[in-house]
């Protein structure tokens, strides 16, 4: 059939299906998703004002990154200032073991008129935090002076050193004589509890009374 | 196809040639006519002198496909389509639709065109090809007139039938077979069988004396005409765009006319008159030429016409005839006479040019036209492929739209977007860059922090180790010191301890003289004294020599109590408290 003999309605019909055709399937593979398109722009573009909207902007930070390194950097110094001050004093601590520390102590005992009836390492409870201490957290603890001087340097604490514990018979130059003879020793050695009591043995004329002593002593 | 292919094809498109042939029964001429601008001119031309035209055709193609043209479009201008003058009562401005126009024009033309066909019989041609002359062609006729006159002999020996020309020009020894045989073929091609009339049409100006009536200029052919020089043209390749007549078209070449004017068009076979009224065709009158001149054949077209007034006169014809013809016309009738076309450098045939320009719409040459295969065709805008150019336009027109405004909308939402989201990677940045900071500052701010307390500690150990612990050295040999200075002999030191505080019967009745400080060595004091006196002065010396310790005495009890040997005495106890204010206290 030539398009030719087609009448005025069939021509009709055809061009209308034809326009139907070809403008549907614009509408529907081209204009439809190009419209689809141009409404989920919309759609993030109204978003996107909503968001700065409500957006909240932080306040500059007042502190300056700059000072806080620079007092970083003092800091720094400082410490290290303190620290080359406590190995000095760390020098004078004995090692933790020292059994020479121990000699010495005995031969001042023994230089200085005072005989040694116990001297034994004096085991006391390591210090706990009273404070919830946070995972991973394993400084020492700083003990306050008012819990005593034994429980500040127990273990645990910062402080922590060996204890000794000594029970010694002689008189009271004597006993002065050994204190005084500690501050003399290579390490420091430190009277951390006293307590001196008066033997009930009357002296012998001529003689001065003896004392029954016992010192704690820290490493 | 890219772009460059497309401008090719269009450039093409816009340079279509045109091939006229112009055929006079004796000789075929094509010219190839290209428009350049608003001018035509001739590419390429050839001619033949071949008695057949399909000999002729392919002579001159293979001439003008030597010359480079490789197109296919071409008008024939054959005797054998012929132009006439009919009135109808058809307004151009409200056109009868193609059919019924068809029909009306054929009704008129018809007759015409029978008696035009007959023109062309063999002792026209074998006249006007000289192989006899007219005394000759003479004495043929009145010897077929004397044979018909006895029509009422019977039929035998002594009545011959009567004979057609050409078997009398044989026996009068006249001509040969030979060219009786050739002019058949001529004949051949200028007379057709006598069936359906196709048609073309031009409007003209209305009818003087007749309102309502127009007249139309029409150029017609049989069917059978037209089909076989269109066999020929796609026999060899071309596409017959249609016939026109061989003679009358050079009104297509006419720029500005006078109110009234005469054409006189003439070739080797016909001559045409075409009067003119402003411009619109009037009357169209055909002259066959036979043995005489062109010269001739014009003068007598010419006084055939009734001309009252002196029309300007515009003579058309072959080049070589120019300008002797004018010259002679002129002598002749005593008339100036003018050319047209006026300027013809290229020596082109009046007809062939007047063809050209119709075909590429020149400004005259809306008033011929020609006979196309199926006819006229319809005005542009019911023609089928215009319609569905227009349709397909429309849609594509419509499609440009959509695209355009969903384009101009796509981009203004897209440069919205594109702003909006400028503005928001600022501020994103800026809270990025403030939070970083932030990030970065309050790390620095704990590094800082871990590093005063690394700093504190290091210094507490320091003081601890560095200050407290000989301190306490130092006090405990004071406190050894003190004992030993402050003893005398009525005191006797029962136990120094340091096992802190005890519970008395009564509670402290002394308080602490310095508020804001705490307890941090506490030394127990039990002695005996021989007297209550000695034990306060013992008292009171401790609180003397300790008071340079920063130390205090409390809890000061001084009780009657037995002493050693059974001796009356006194009972004496204190605290020595060394204070430390509380802020150092709180680590």
């Amino acid at each position: 059939m030539n398009i030719k003999q087609l009448n005025k309605r069939e021509k009709l019909l055809a061009a209308a299906v034809i326009v139907v055709m070809l403008l549907g399937g614009y509408g529907y593979l081209r204009f439809e998703p190009r419209l689809s398109d141009i409404d989920l722009l919309e759609k993030q573009t109204e978003n996107t004002l909503n968001r700065i909207a409500t957006m909240e902007i932080p306040d500059e930070p007042q502190e300056k990154i700059d000072e806080i390194i620079a007092q970083l950097d003092d800091q720094e110094k400082a410490l290290e200032a303190i620290k080359d001050n406590a190995g000095q004093i760390e020098m004078q601590l004995a090692p933790l073991d020292s059994q020479e520390l121990r000699v010495r102590i005995s031969e001042l005992a023994r230089d200085s008129g005072i005989r040694i009836r116990v001297n034994q390492t004096l085991r006391v409870e390591p210090v706990t935090s009273t404070t919830k201490r946070r995972a991973g957290d394993e400084a020492e603890i700083i003990v306050p002076p008012t819990a005593g001087w034994i429980k500040r340097l127990s273990p645990g604490s910062m402080y922590a050193r060996p204890l000794q514990r000594l029970e010694i018979d002689g008189d009271y130059p004597s006993l002065r004589r050994f204190i005084h003879g500690l501050d003399n020793l290579p390490y420091q050695v430190t009277v951390v509890r006293m307590n001196i009591e008066k033997l009930e043995v009357a002296p012998l004329r001529g003689m001065s009374q003896l004392l029954k002593t016992e010192l704690v002593l820290a490493l | 196809m890219n772009l460059n292919q497309i401008t090719e094809k269009l450039q093409q498109l816009k340079q279509k040639s045109l091939l006229v042939c112009e055929w006079d029964a004796r000789v075929l001429r094509g010219y190839v006519f290209s428009r350049k601008g608003k001018k035509l001119q001739v590419i390429a031309q050839a001619e033949a002198e071949h008695l057949n035209p399909a000999e002729a055709l392919e002579y001159i193609l293979a001439s003008l496909k030597q010359q480079g043209w490789q197109g296919k479009q071409t008008i024939v201008l054959t005797p054998s389509a012929m132009s006439a003058m009919v009135e109808l009562p058809v307004s151009p401005k409200n056109p009868k639709p193609i059919d019924q126009m068809h029909e009306l024009v054929r009704w008129e033309v018809e007759p015409l065109l029978m008696q035009h066909q007959s023109q062309w019989t063999l002792g026209f041609l074998l006249e006007s090809y000289g192989f006899i002359s007219a005394e000759q062609a003479n004495e043929i006729q009145e010897t077929q007139k004397k044979q018909t006159q006895n029509p009422g002999a019977p039929r035998g020996p002594d009545r011959p039938a009567s004979k057609r020309f050409g078997e009398l020009a044989l026996e009068f020894g006249y001509v040969t077979r030979e060219q009786v045989q050739s002019l058949f073929v001529v004949q051949d091609w200028l007379r057709s069988e006598e069936d359906e009339v196709q048609c073309g049409w031009s409007p003209q100006g209305e009818v003087e004396d007749a309102p309502g009536v127009w007249n139309w200029l029409v150029t017609a052919c049989y069917a059978s005409t037209l089909h076989k020089w269109q066999e020929l043209c796609e026999d060899n390749g071309l596409q017959l765009a249609g016939l026109m007549p061989s003679t009358g078209n050079s009104l297509a070449l006419l720029e500005q006319a006078d109110k009234s004017s005469i054409i006189l068009e003439s070739n080797a076979l016909t001559t045409t008159a075409l009067r003119l009224h402003r411009q619109n065709v009037i009357a169209v009158h055909h002259h066959v030429n036979r043995g005489e001149s062109m010269l001739d054949a014009i003068l007598e077209v010419y006084h055939s016409e009734n001309i009252s007034q002196n029309p300007a006169i515009l003579l058309a014809c072959p080049a070589e005839q120019l300008p002797q013809l004018q010259e002679t016309l002129k002598a002749a009738i005593g008339h100036e006479v003018n050319l047209l076309p006026e300027h013809n450098p290229e020596t082109i045939s009046p007809g062939a040019l007047a063809a050209a320009g119709y075909f590429f719409n020149s400004k005259g040459g809306k008033r011929i036209s020609l006979v196309r295969q199926g006819g006229p065709l319809p005005p542009p805008l019911q023609r089928q492929e215009n319609q569905a150019a227009i349709l397909f336009v429309g849609i594509v027109f419509l499609i440009l739209v959509a695209e355009t405004f969903t384009y101009f909308q796509h981009g203004a939402v897209s440069a919205e977007k594109a702003e909006i989201d400028a503005r928001a990677k600022v501020l994103d940045d800026a809270i990025a860059r403030i939070n970083a900071q932030r990030a970065e500052i309050d790390k620095r701010k704990a590094e800082l922090e871990t590093q005063q307390q690394n700093q504190r500690r290091m210094e507490s150990r320091l003081a601890f180790f560095g200050e407290e612990m000989p301190e306490r050295a130092m006090l405990v040999q004071a406190i050894l010191g003190i004992v030993q200075n402050t003893v005398n002999e009525q005191i006797i030191i029962n136990r120094i301890d340091e096992m802190g505080r005890r519970v008395w019967v009564q509670p402290d009745s002394a308080p602490a003289s310095r508020p804001g400080f705490v307890v941090k060595d506490n030394f127990n004091i039990d002695a005996w004294a021989l007297t209550e006196s000695a034990g306060q002065e013992f008292v009171q010396n401790m609180k003397l020599a300790v008071a340079a310790w920063d130390m205090e005495v409390r809890d000061i009890q001084v009780m009657e109590k037995i002493g050693p040997m059974n001796m009356p005495g006194y009972s004496v106890s204190m605290s020595l408290l060394h204070l430390i204010p509380q802020s150092e206290a709180v680590q």
